[in-house]
């Protein structure tokens, strides 16, 4: 169902893979390519647009970052860098950030997408390999002789 | 929709394994990473990592490995890398770093970037087979994050080998010995290789060639050009001078040029040009006069010769109470060229009867040379345009090459597999 607000503004509903319904104007949600297809295609006069893929928490993570973005424009550039900073903080850990990254590419926000990998790359970096599979919990598959081998043939990056 | 019902409908089955799911989760973390982010999601990430931390990442597990070496991503980490930071961000410039070449262990340095000492490298190879005690070493040139070295010996019942290096990695490989009768009064250059010059950027996957040039004294260049992907040398029958007079000089130095070489022949009036590329290899080399203002000081002065933007510059290679005249190349048929700067440089410098040499211009900045003091052996790297002088580091050698940090590192051939197959 779309309805509209006193200032013109239609608002559509977005309803997260636990059922919860998030009403949010159409030009916060057309931020995500995925979404404003489906409204171009009409599929949000249906009903609420089902997000299978992105849980309640995460959605409303996802919309806080759309708002910002939809009413900020160039000139609050450092303002809203600053304000990202701390949105991916607040985001707390690599686990959550993973959730966020993955209903970002779901919901094709190239802007969150880049932030988000940006924020894991950033954790990553300075990190020896076992901290790497420790901090994502990989299981480290290779042989003895294998990672002799691998870690021979790149130990110039670890100097 | 139908899109949407499927992944609905899986949504649903996931909802039912939910709670159970939860309780995996906090009693032991499942690995998410692996599990959820696929390959694509996983890429956007390592693409963004550091030269260094991506070569480390290699041993995170066998999924990272094969996915960070696979040409794929590579040229996707190479072209996000590019898009991120400009080209001139990764110069840096090459030069000696001892005091005295005669040494085993060399060390280079390769710094001064645009504006600062940012990267400082001491390059020491395993001691090369030749360890004979009047060995010693010089840097003759530098190409997508390689350096060529040559060991020359004082002993002239040697003749000079050359070596390729990457600094990056403190790897280095021997070229076979050089078909050439002369030892000294011998240039070499390190160029792109054709036949692979089309396929993409990864170093693995470039091959390069190694031209050397020697004196034959009798007004003829005994040419020879190695090629990284046959890993053998070709020998030309006898380049001919037949305009530049009866002896040749070249220095350690040709430089390239939209892919044609060029190099000085001390001490004549005329620049030497060559097509390495053409097939077969051209036995003529073609000449351009120097521009008629340009008197050498003596008959063994050279010149310093460099590109910018595709253009060649000369000027004097020592200076000493001079002014430091840089010319442009306009058109080589015509031999014409242009004056683009000419001053004195010990105003700039503020130091009376200064003498430098010229080690190298800046490829893309047409205002920066690059200097030595010859009092105190300190590299200096002069804007002309504003005279100011960014930075003064302690440096050694003759020449300094332009050297741009690769976006992947560049691998060594092996030359010992090419030869067994």
């Amino acid at each position: 169902m779309s309805i509209t607000t006193e200032n013109n503004e239609k608002m559509i509903t977005l309803m997260s893979s636990d059922g919860e319904e998030f009403v949010v104007e159409e030009a916060v949600a057309a931020q995500s390519q995925t979404i404003k297809h489906l409204i171009e295609d009409g599929c949000s006069t249906e009903g609420s647009i089902p997000l299978p893929n992105v849980t309640g928490r995460v959605l409303s993570e996802v919309i806080q970052y759309c708002k910002k973005h939809s009413s900020s424009d160039d000139k609050e550039e450092k303002e809203l860098e600053a304000w990202d900073a701390e949105f991916v903080k607040a985001a707390d850990d690599h686990v959550a950030l993973t959730d966020l990254m993955m209903a970002a590419n779901f919901l094709d926000i190239k802007g969150l997408l880049d932030l988000v990998a940006q924020t894991l790359a950033n954790m990553i970096t300075g990190k020896s390999p076992e901290e790497v599979r420790r901090m994502w919990n990989i299981k480290n598959d290779f042989t003895p002789e294998e990672a002799e081998k691998v870690r021979k043939e790149n130990q110039w990056a670890f100097e | 929709m139908n899109t949407f019902l499927r992944l609905l409908q899986n949504q649903r089955k996931r909802h039912k394994k939910k709670k159970h799911r939860r309780y995996k989760e906090k009693a032991c973390s499942f690995s998410f990473l692996d599990d959820l982010l696929g390959d694509e999601l996983l890429e956007q990430i390592l693409c963004r990592l550091d030269f260094k931390t991506i070569h480390q990442c290699k041993s995170v597990c066998k999924r990272w490995l094969s996915l960070i070496s696979s040409p794929e991503f590579i040229d996707r980490y190479v072209g996000f890398q590019q898009s991120l930071t400009p080209i001139s961000s990764r110069f840096y410039l090459a030069f000696d770093l001892e005091e005295s070449p005669w040494t085993r262990r060399p060390s280079y340095r390769i710094g001064i970037g645009k504006t600062a000492l940012d990267f400082r490298f001491v390059f020491k190879p395993k001691p090369p087979p030749h360890r004979s005690k009047d060995s010693f070493f010089e840097l003759v040139g530098s190409w997508n994050g390689l350096l060529l070295l040559v060991a020359k010996f004082q002993n002239s019942r040697h003749r000079p080998r050359y070596y390729v290096c990457n600094p990056i990695t403190k790897d280095w490989v021997a070229l076979p010995p050089a078909p050439l009768s002369w030892q000294y009064g011998q240039a070499a250059a390190f160029i792109d290789d054709e036949e692979s010059i089309t396929t993409t950027e990864e170093g693995g996957r470039r091959g390069f060639k190694v031209v050397v040039v020697g004196n034959n004294f009798d007004g003829a260049h005994d040419m020879s050009i190695f090629t990284s992907s046959t890993g053998e040398w070709w020998r030309s029958r006898r380049v001919m001078s037949c305009k530049a007079g009866s002896c040749f000089y070249p220095r350690d130095e040709m430089v390239c040029c939209n892919r044609i070489l060029y190099w000085d022949s001390c001490p004549s009036t005329v620049i030497v040009q060559y097509d390495p590329y053409k097939v077969p290899p051209p036995d003529e080399c073609s000449y351009i006069n120097l521009p008629p203002e340009y008197k050498r000081k003596s008959t063994l002065s050279s010149l310093c010769m460099g590109v910018n933007q595709g253009r060649i510059l000369i000027c004097d290679h020592y200076l000493c109470q001079r002014p430091l005249c840089i010319w442009e190349l306009q058109d080589c048929t015509t031999s014409s060229w242009c004056l683009k700067h000419k001053f004195v440089l010990d105003s700039v410098l503020n130091v009376p009867h200064v003498r430098c040499s010229i080690l190298a211009f800046h490829p893309i900045d047409g205002d920066i040379v690059f200097l030595k003091r010859l009092r105190g052996d300190s590299v200096i790297s002069l804007n002309m345009r504003t005279k100011q002088v960014s930075l003064s580091i302690r440096g050694h050698g003759e020449r300094a090459y332009p050297f741009f940090l690769p976006w992947w590192q560049t691998r060594l051939p092996d030359l010992n597999n090419l030869k067994q197959t």
